[in-house]
């Protein structure tokens, strides 16, 4: 699955590390996501969808489609 | 202008060898000054701290505080406690907090151990499966109990990307264990190696999923 998390977190400047501190997850867990090597869970999905403001299939994109 | 994805400012994460370079150097350090702390009650308890010594006594010795400096001496090159200086999450430190902790548990277990294993004619009595007292049992049995609820505490503190890895260093370690003693079973029923050690599994299995479970964190 791909996602726009790293370009959405340039956008406001955000280091890993407080983009983790703002989800409550570890740095290695964003810098996992950003790399395409975790998944998320549907509740994470959600609260980076809150925190971005957007929907998540803004931000989450399925590589099958 | 919209940032693209090398505007964003990286971090250098914790990389897997210092991860795995912290662990080792952990273990090597309390297993180095358990074994003196042992080695030296063996030779006071037998009133032989200033000699003579067995060439088995001295060689233990002087393998245990090499341990113990290496262990030591790289943690403190290392100081994998710094961090990188950045903030981090309330759930990121709970972990960590209790990751230490259950690394300060097995301190005094292991010094206890040693205390009570390590003589004179067995200076690495603390690797062999010579009897120990009752007492010693129990106390290391409530530790085993209390590192295990600490590490249940600690798998439902941790972030999903965390207990993910961990999942997966505990497949390898699961598989590794249920394949390798019932092979080491049968083998020595057949004369093919000695008794399985169980010690010796749980040290095999616990090695594979730290791995796993560092690799799959921090890769």
């Amino acid at each position: 699955m791909n996602n726009r998390l790293k370009v959405l977190r340039a956008e406001r400047n955000w280091s890993q590390a407080e983009l983790a501190l703002r989800l409550d997850v570890s740095r290695q867990a964003v810098n996992a996501i950003e790399t395409g090597k975790h998944d998320p869970s549907l509740p994470l999905a959600f609260r980076i969808a809150r925190l971005f403001q957007k929907p998540i299939e803004e931000i989450f994109h399925d590589t099958h489609e | 202008m919209t940032p693209t994805s090398e505007d964003v400012r990286e971090e250098r994460p914790t990389t897997l060898t210092t991860a795995m370079l912290s662990v080792a150097l952990g273990c090597i350090a309390l297993v180095g000054v358990a074994g003196t702390v042992g080695v030296v009650k063996a030779l006071i308890s037998t009133d032989t701290l200033w000699g003579p010594w067995a060439s088995k006594t001295t060689f233990a010795l002087l393998v245990n505080v090499l341990m113990a400096i290496v262990g030591i001496g790289g943690l403190l090159w290392l100081k994998p406690w710094k961090g990188s200086g950045t903030p981090v999450s309330r759930a990121t430190r709970r972990t960590n907090a209790l990751f230490a902790l259950s690394g300060v548990i097995g301190i005094p277990g292991a010094l206890a151990l040693a205390h009570a294993t390590t003589t004179r004619e067995q200076p690495f009595g603390i690797f062999s499966n010579s009897p120990v007292s009752p007492g010693i049992a129990i106390f290391a049995v409530a530790s085993f109990l209390l590192a295990m609820a600490i590490a249940w505490w600690w798998y439902y503190s941790a972030d999903e990307h965390e207990r993910k890895a961990y999942d997966f260093g505990s497949l390898l370690g699961h598989g590794l264990f249920i394949t390798v003693t019932p092979a080491w079973w049968i083998a020595a029923r057949a004369g093919l190696l000695p008794q399985p050690d169980a010690m010796l599994l749980w040290c095999i299995t616990m090695a594979v999923i730290s791995i796993g479970w560092f690799w799959r964190r921090y890769r």
